[in-house]
């Protein structure tokens, strides 16, 4: 780093007698106040995915109830008798049926409702990086 | 010069000087100027002298009262360099305790008097009542909040780095 002191910079400021004040003043706040706007509609829309997501999760969650007490009822049924299927398929597709509705809501949660990526929305991730890159100050 | 830096009064000063200037939520960085003026300041965007422009962010010069911001910073980081300036000035630190704002400044290694400063220029861009509004606002829950540091940051006019230097100065304390 240079060794000039402050006084110095000072002077050769105020020597300069430069003035581009005005301009610099409108760039500040113009691109202050449009990082904010746009800010604000990405956490708008994050806020939204989760109220989205919790959503769905309340859904999911609420179906998955829903096959265990009605796979539950029907093994029961089946056990003390009361219900009988008169052809053999229908016990495996019944059980096959569930595993797969199982396998296929797992699925729908970890690849879509709690996924890493989606947990910060796309934007908010994507626009981290991108000040990343672009703002390497302070460091 | 003091030895160990007093965050109490810096953090009091630049909650006063909010209340003062009835800012009560974000973008604080957009009324900087406003509230440097009113302490009496006058805020200059220079042309840093060629020499010094790749290292130097700003500098406060006592006699004329006045900030001088290098305008080929970006803005948030010029938002920085004027809210820590004018930290100097409201804490009283006396000219011969501190130099100009290096470009590069590492926010934590430095002498009392600039981390008083720096931390007074936290408190007055990222209070602690706004973001913890924010983030209720926006839903975002603990850990969480790692993930939109580069998003706040632009919600607050601060930079990335900052907005973390933030962040996690006041897990620090909780």
């Amino acid at each position: 780093m240079a060794r000039v002191s402050k006084e110095r910079i000072v002077k050769e400021i105020q020597d300069s007698g430069k003035n581009i004040n005005e301009e610099e003043i409108k760039n500040f706040l113009g691109e202050l106040y449009l990082e904010h706007q746009n800010a604000h509609i990405d956490l708008e829309e994050r806020k939204d995915l989760v109220s989205f997501r919790r959503k769905w999760s309340n859904w999911v969650l609420f179906f998955v109830g829903w096959i265990v007490i009605v796979n539950t009822i029907i093994i029961f049924l089946l056990g003390v008798g009361i219900l009988r299927f008169s052809s053999d398929i229908v016990i495996p597709y019944f059980i096959g049926d569930s595993v797969i509705k199982t396998i296929g809501l797992a699925f729908i949660i970890v690849h879509f409702l709690f996924s890493k990526d989606s947990m910060g929305g796309r934007n908010a991730l994507k626009r981290s990086v991108i000040t990343r890159e672009k703002r390497p100050f302070l460091r | 010069m003091p030895t160990t830096p007093n965050y109490e009064k810096a953090r009091k000063l630049a909650n006063s000087l909010l209340k003062e200037s009835e800012i009560n939520s974000p973008p604080v960085s957009t009324r900087i100027i406003d509230i440097a003026t009113s302490k009496g300041l006058r805020v200059q965007f220079v042309e840093m002298p060629k020499e010094v422009s790749e290292e130097v962010s700003g500098v406060f010069d006592q006699k004329s009262q006045t900030i001088y911001v290098n305008s080929e910073d970006p803005p948030k980081r010029q938002a920085f360099t004027i809210a820590h300036e004018l930290g100097h000035f409201v804490l009283e630190h006396k000219p011969n305790e501190y130099g100009f704002l290096p470009r590069f400044a590492n926010v934590v290694n430095s002498s009392p008097v600039e981390k008083e400063a720096n931390y007074f220029a936290a408190n007055l861009l990222i209070p602690k009542e706004m973001l913890d509004e924010a983030k209720k606002k926006f839903s975002i829950k603990g850990d969480d909040i790692d993930l939109y540091t580069g998003t706040l940051a632009d919600y607050f006019g601060v930079s990335e780095e900052f907005m973390k230097y933030r962040i996690d100065g006041l897990k620090w304390q909780e």
